[in-house]
C-alpha cells in the first residue's frame, strides 16, 4: 500500500513537472534560446566532438573575427558590403547589428568609398538603410521582382499609379487579371 | 628603444610549430606586440613564443617586416587616410599574391602581432578580391555554404525592400 502511494506521488510529480515545462513563460523560453545561441553546450562525448570538428567550415574567411571583417567592409564598396550581408547568416547578423557603432561606421565608410561627397543621413536613420536607399543603380544581382521577390529580369510597368518592376510572369498575371 | 641603438642586435621568435627565427630587433619591432615585449623584457637570450603563428606564416610576415623595416610607424592620425586609400603598392601586391588560406592566415597573424599596415593591405586585398561580386560569387570565391533557407532569403529581401528609394 505504502509503495503504491509513493509510486503515485512520484508519477504525479513528474507529470506536474512536464506540464510546468510546457507552460514556461515566454521570457524564460526566450532566455533559454539566447543562452543556447551564445553559450553552446559542450558535449563530453568524443564521438560528437569529432563530428562537430568535421562540421566546422573549411573556409578560413568564415573564421575571421568581427574586427577584421569590419576592416574588410570598410575598404569595400557599398555594393560589396550589401553582397557580404547577403552571403551567409553569420555575416548577415554582423552587418545588420544596428546597435553597433563599428558596424555603422563600416557601412558609412563603404558608402564613402563609392560616393565620398554624399550628404550625411538624417538623425535616426540607420547607416545600412541609408546606404541601400542611396545605392543607385542597384547592383544587377540585387534586381528582383517587386511582386514575387524572386531574382529575374525585370520589366517596368504601371500598376495603378505606381511604377513597378516585376518579372514577366507577374506582369502578365496582373495584366490579364485587371485588363 | 630606438632602431639605431638596437641595430645588429637580434631577438629569437618561436613559431607554434617550434621553429626559431633570429631577427634583428628593428625588423621584429614592426610588430607592436613584439616591440612592447622587447621593451618590457629587455635583452634576453630566451626565444619569444608565438603560439598563434606557424612557421610558414611567420616567415612570410618577417619577410614583409624586413622589406618595410625603414617605413615610419603608423600613427592613429593615419588611420582615416589609409582607409580612404585603397591602393596597394606593387611589392605588397606581389607579396600578397598567395593562396587564399595563406592570405587569411597572414591577416590573422598581422592582427595578432599588431602590424597595422600589413593588416590594412591584407584587408584591402580581400576587399579588392570581392569587388563587384554578387553574394553567390562571394560564396564561390571563399567556399562558403549558403545557410539561408529560401524563406529567410525572401524575408531579408522584404526587409531591405522598404529601404528602396523608388
Amino acid at each position: 500500500m505504502r509503495r503504491e502511494v509513493t509510486k503515485k506521488y512520484y508519477k504525479e510529480k513528474a507529470k506536474a513537472e512536464r506540464i510546468a515545462k510546457k507552460q514556461r513563460p515566454i521570457e524564460i523560453a526566450k532566455q533559454d534560446r539566447y543562452d543556447l545561441k551564445f553559450s553552446p553546450i559542450f558535449s563530453s562525448s568524443f564521438a560528437k566532438q569529432d563530428q562537430k570538428n568535421k562540421e566546422e567550415p573549411k573556409c578560413v574567411a568564415m573564421n575571421l573575427p568581427l574586427e577584421i571583417f569590419i576592416k574588410i567592409v570598410e575598404y569595400a564598396t557599398q555594393e560589396t558590403a550589401l553582397a557580404l550581408s547577403l552571403t551567409c547568416q553569420k555575416w548577415y547578423d554582423w552587418l545588420t547589428d544596428g546597435g553597433s557603432v563599428y558596424i555603422d561606421r563600416a557601412w558609412r565608410r563603404s558608402r564613402n568609398n563609392t560616393h565620398p561627397y554624399l550628404k550625411k543621413q538624417k538623425n535616426g536613420v540607420c547607416e545600412r538603410i541609408y546606404t541601400i536607399r542611396k545605392m543607385k543603380p542597384k547592383p544587377i544581382w540585387y534586381r528582383e521582382c517587386d511582386m514575387c521577390f524572386k531574382k529575374s529580369t525585370t520589366n517596368s510597368w504601371n500598376f495603378g499609379n505606381e511604377l513597378v518592376k516585376t518579372c514577366y510572369n507577374c506582369m502578365m498575371m496582373y495584366k490579364v487579371k485587371y485588363t | 628603444m630606438t632602431s639605431e641603438s638596437s641595430e645588429g642586435k637580434k631577438v629569437t621568435l618561436k613559431s607554434c610549430d617550434d621553429v626559431e627565427f633570429k631577427v634583428e630587433i628593428p625588423v621584429a619591432s614592426r610588430s607592436i606586440l613584439l616591440k612592447n615585449m622587447i621593451e618590457d623584457v629587455g635583452e634576453t637570450d630566451q626565444s619569444i613564443p608565438l603560439p598563434n603563428v606557424n612557421e610558414k606564416v611567420l616567415k612570410k610576415v618577417l619577410e614583409w617586416c624586413q622589406h618595410h623595416v625603414n617605413d615610419p610607424q603608423p600613427t592613429n592620425d593615419d588611420d582615416d587616410s589609409r582607409r580612404r586609400n585603397t591602393e596597394i603598392d606593387d611589392w605588397d601586391q606581389r607579396f600578397l599574391n598567395v593562396e587564399q588560406d595563406m592570405l587569411f592566415e597572414i591577416i590573422l597573424a598581422a592582427n595578432y602581432l599588431d602590424i597595422k599596415p600589413l593588416l590594412d593591405i591584407g584587408c584591402k586585398t580581400v576587399a579588392n578580391m570581392i569587388k563587384g561580386k554578387s553574394p553567390e560569387e562571394i560564396r564561390n570565391t571563399f567556399n562558403i555554404v549558403n545557410d539561408f533557407t529560401p524563406e529567410e532569403e525572401e524575408q531579408i529581401r522584404k526587409e531591405n525592400e522598404w529601404a528602396e528609394d523608388r
